[in-house]
């Protein structure tokens, strides 16, 4: 099989979901809890990082990909 | 009178969110998650090997695997894309009950079927051989 590359994307930290992953829950007005109990190994402290960093960042859906 | 078709197999990768695997479970699907196995913060290719492996078609929400459709799944059981919107929980949900039904092995074989809103698309070695709107 031919090997496939990806791009890079902003993952939450410690963990390979996409934080655009984590932008659905806030805007359908989930929690982080809702989150975590979505992928049960990502700790709270890291979905906290990454929700700073989208409030640091000027942050489109797109770049978030 | 209970049907003859082999069931399909279902392992979901980490990008998969949980409760929906539990729903899946609740519903007679057979579906493991990469979190049962501890296949956590593994590569795309790591999770397509698993799944080749324990002989279970690939479920994931990751469009990276996208990239799949050019290549030849000779071998493998298969790779489900939802990509569909929101990732959420209850969408996903929505979508598995709505795609899946119209899912069956000899379909999925050594495919990638991308399904989106409204429709599955199958994709063999680059090439749209099967689209279904449901």
């Amino acid at each position: 099989m031919k090997k496939v590359t990806t791009s890079p994307k902003n993952l939450v930290p410690k963990s390979r979901i996409p934080i655009a992953y984590l932008l659905d829950y806030i805007k359908e007005g989930l929690t982080i809890s809702d989150f975590l109990a979505s992928y049960p190994w990502v700790k709270k402290s890291d979905v906290e990082k990454a929700l700073e960093e989208i409030k640091n960042r000027e942050f489109t859906s797109r770049y978030a990909l | 009178m209970p049907s003859k078709k082999p069931k399909i197999q279902f392992y979901a990768d980490e990008c998969f969110p949980v409760p929906v695997v539990t729903y899946l479970k609740s519903q007679g699907y057979s579906i493991i998650h990469a979190y049962d196995k501890n296949h956590i913060q593994k590569l795309d290719n790591f999770h397509l090997g698993v799944s080749r492996k324990l002989g279970k078609v690939l479920i994931t929400l990751d469009r990276d695997f996208l990239y799949y459709e050019q290549a030849s799944l000779r071998g493998f059981p298969g790779v489900i894309v939802i990509s569909a919107g929101s990732t959420t929980p209850p969408h996903i949900i929505k979508i598995c009950e709505k795609a899946l039904k119209n899912i069956n092995q000899a379909l999925i074989k050594e495919s990638l079927i991308k399904i989106t809103m409204d429709k599955l698309i199958k994709i063999k070695e680059g090439k749209i051989v099967f689209q279904k709107l449901f």
